[in-house]
């Protein structure tokens, strides 16, 4: 039997167990307080919605799974995420080692000014690896993405001559060529048509069975829809976190329940 | 309702008169330069030295003098333009300590040119005793394009948004490979364009290079670091002062045509180059 190295597994094979453990997770900026005691888990291949108001601290909860927020002046965080059991401080002193682990994808597509493929590999820095490999990346993560039939014929054309729901499944079939372990979505149906949005879902939830998947969302009937886990997150603070069953059903906080119903927001 | 239009009018009228003004002074200086200019201009005026301190015979030694001063200029300020812009732009997080890199790089902007010059006889020519030097002028010519190709780059770099570089982290990659792999490709537009840009000044400069690079007269293709050459500005100067003499002048106008000409396809290339390698960062 052929040995098969690490990065030809295949994307859509389980990669590992990646639960996330939030424990007194603080985050400042200067003397502002973004996030207040958040403590929590979130179960490994599935996906778990962040939802709450705008400025309700989401995206600064998601940013901080990658330290992607590292970099901004004045910006602090206290207590620690635990990925795999893994302090994501502690036991990640290159930032990027845990960047690769944890993909992100944002609310607006970016791809950059370089071919379809180019794009896709655009963080596989591994020089050893062959154009046969490369190609294989290149296939099982733009299939994974959904994205292969509309693609396969054209992969050396620019990425910017796609659509933006195709760029959005792009940027996803980029990360997943990194072979993160958990994937962050930040809004990444928001700035898509419906129907793209719909497409981007449908990959979403395929790739649920793989990998850990937090999305950060304003649409509370998309949560509904592909939601397994649901948090719900007031100003800095942590409201109720629980199976997508138990947040919408009538066992919810009455402050979850009004939320998750559009009505208004108590907090 | 009546006034209204009347004000847009005038408005509209008064910065049409702006503008007429500026092209008016641009064509009559290149409608004036070209008809006197164009009457030295022959094959022997571009391929042949000049004589009798410039009166007779041509410009060769001056265009190649001119030339081989900006080229290595060019050569000198690109590495430190480009370090300081990424440094301004990628890795000064302080916005007080940005406004005063900012201050100083357009102090060094405004620095009248013949200081530069003073600064290069006081530092070179005085302190290290190298001589009139070509390459102490092109190194001065380079402190003069420092800023003009930092701030473009600055600039360029600036304009590139925030997320680019945050996807390039979010997929893993530290910073040198942020810079290398995304920021300098699509700000390579705005590096080519200052470049030309600093060129096209450079190459019109007389007082930077007037004191440690030149001589007036007697001057041909350097044949070491330490020698001076002819350019085209202090040419155009010596001709200048020999007004009195019909065969000078009108070698004085042919110099400065070839200096416009030089200075305008500096600048046009710096327009279609920023075009051009604009439109390719975008594909």
């Amino acid at each position: 039997m052929t040995q098969t190295k690490p990065f030809l597994k295949l994307v859509t094979e389980p990669v590992s167990e990646a639960g996330i453990s939030f424990d007194q997770f603080e985050a400042w900026y200067g003397s502002n307080c973004i996030l207040s005691d958040i403590t929590f888990d979130i179960p490994e291949r599935a996906i778990t919605c962040i939802v709450g108001p705008s400025g309700s601290g989401k995206s600064t909860l998601l940013r901080s799974l990658n330290r992607i927020n590292e970099d901004t002046p004045k910006f602090s965080v206290t207590g620690d995420i635990r990925i795999a059991e893994r302090s994501i401080t502690k036991d990640f002193p290159d930032v990027t080692e845990l960047r690769r682990k944890v993909g992100m994808v944002f609310q607006r597509p970016c791809v950059f000014p370089c071919s379809i493929s180019e794009n896709v590999l655009f963080g596989v820095r591994d020089k050893s690896l062959s154009q046969t490999d490369k190609r294989k990346i290149l296939e099982e993560a733009l299939k994974a993405a959904s994205l292969w039939t509309e693609v396969s014929a054209r992969l050396d054309d620019s990425a910017m001559s796609l659509s933006l729901g195709q760029q959005q499944r792009l940027c996803i079939a980029r990360t997943l060529a990194m072979k993160p372990d958990v994937i962050l979505l930040d809004e990444p149906t928001a700035s898509v048509d419906p129907v793209s949005a719909r497409a981007i879902e449908s990959t979403i939830k395929a790739l649920s069975d793989n990998y850990t998947i937090l999305m950060v969302t304003h649409d509370i009937r998309q949560t509904r829809r592909i939601g397994d886990h649901v948090v719900f997150i007031c100003d800095g603070q942590l409201i109720e976190a629980g199976a997508g069953e138990h947040m919408f059903s009538l066992k919810a906080l009455k402050k979850t329940q009004a939320y998750l119903r559009e009505e208004f927001c108590e907090c | 309702m009546f006034s209204r239009h009347l004000k847009n009018k005038v408005f509209a009228s008064l910065t049409r008169f702006s503008l007429f003004v500026c092209l008016g002074i641009l064509t009559f200086l290149l409608f004036t330069i070209t008809l006197q200019g164009i009457k030295a201009f022959s094959l022997s005026f571009f391929f042949t030295p000049s004589r009798d301190f410039g009166a007779s015979g041509g410009i060769l030694y001056q265009i190649i003098g001119s030339l081989l001063l900006v080229i290595v200029a060019a050569l000198l300020v690109l590495p430190f333009a480009v370090g300081t812009a990424i440094y301004r732009s990628e890795c000064v997080k302080s916005d007080r300590i940005k406004r005063y890199l900012d201050l100083a790089i357009f102090c060094l902007n405004s620095i009248p040119s013949v200081t530069y010059g003073l600064f290069g006889l006081i530092l070179f020519v005085n302190i290290f005793n190298t001589g009139i030097s070509w390459f102490v002028g092109s190194i001065i010519l380079a402190i003069m394009m420092l800023p003009t190709v930092t701030i473009t780059t600055y600039q360029a770099m600036n304009s590139i948004p925030q997320h680019y570089r945050e996807n390039g982290y979010a997929l893993g990659l530290n910073r040198i490979q942020v810079i290398r792999r995304i920021v300098l490709p699509q700000s390579f537009h705005g590096i080519t364009t200052g470049l030309l840009i600093g060129l096209a000044r450079a190459v019109g400069e007389t007082a930077p290079i007037m004191f440690i690079a030149t001589a007036f007269s007697g001057v041909m293709v350097p044949n070491g670091l330490n020698e001076p050459v002819a350019t085209l500005p202090t040419h155009i100067l010596a001709l200048a002062q020999q007004a009195t003499n019909p065969d000078a002048l009108r070698n004085a106008w042919g110099a400065s045509l070839t200096l416009i000409i030089f200075v305008m396809l500096f600048s046009t290339l710096a327009y279609f180059a920023r075009v051009k390698f604009k439109v390719l960062s975008q594909r």
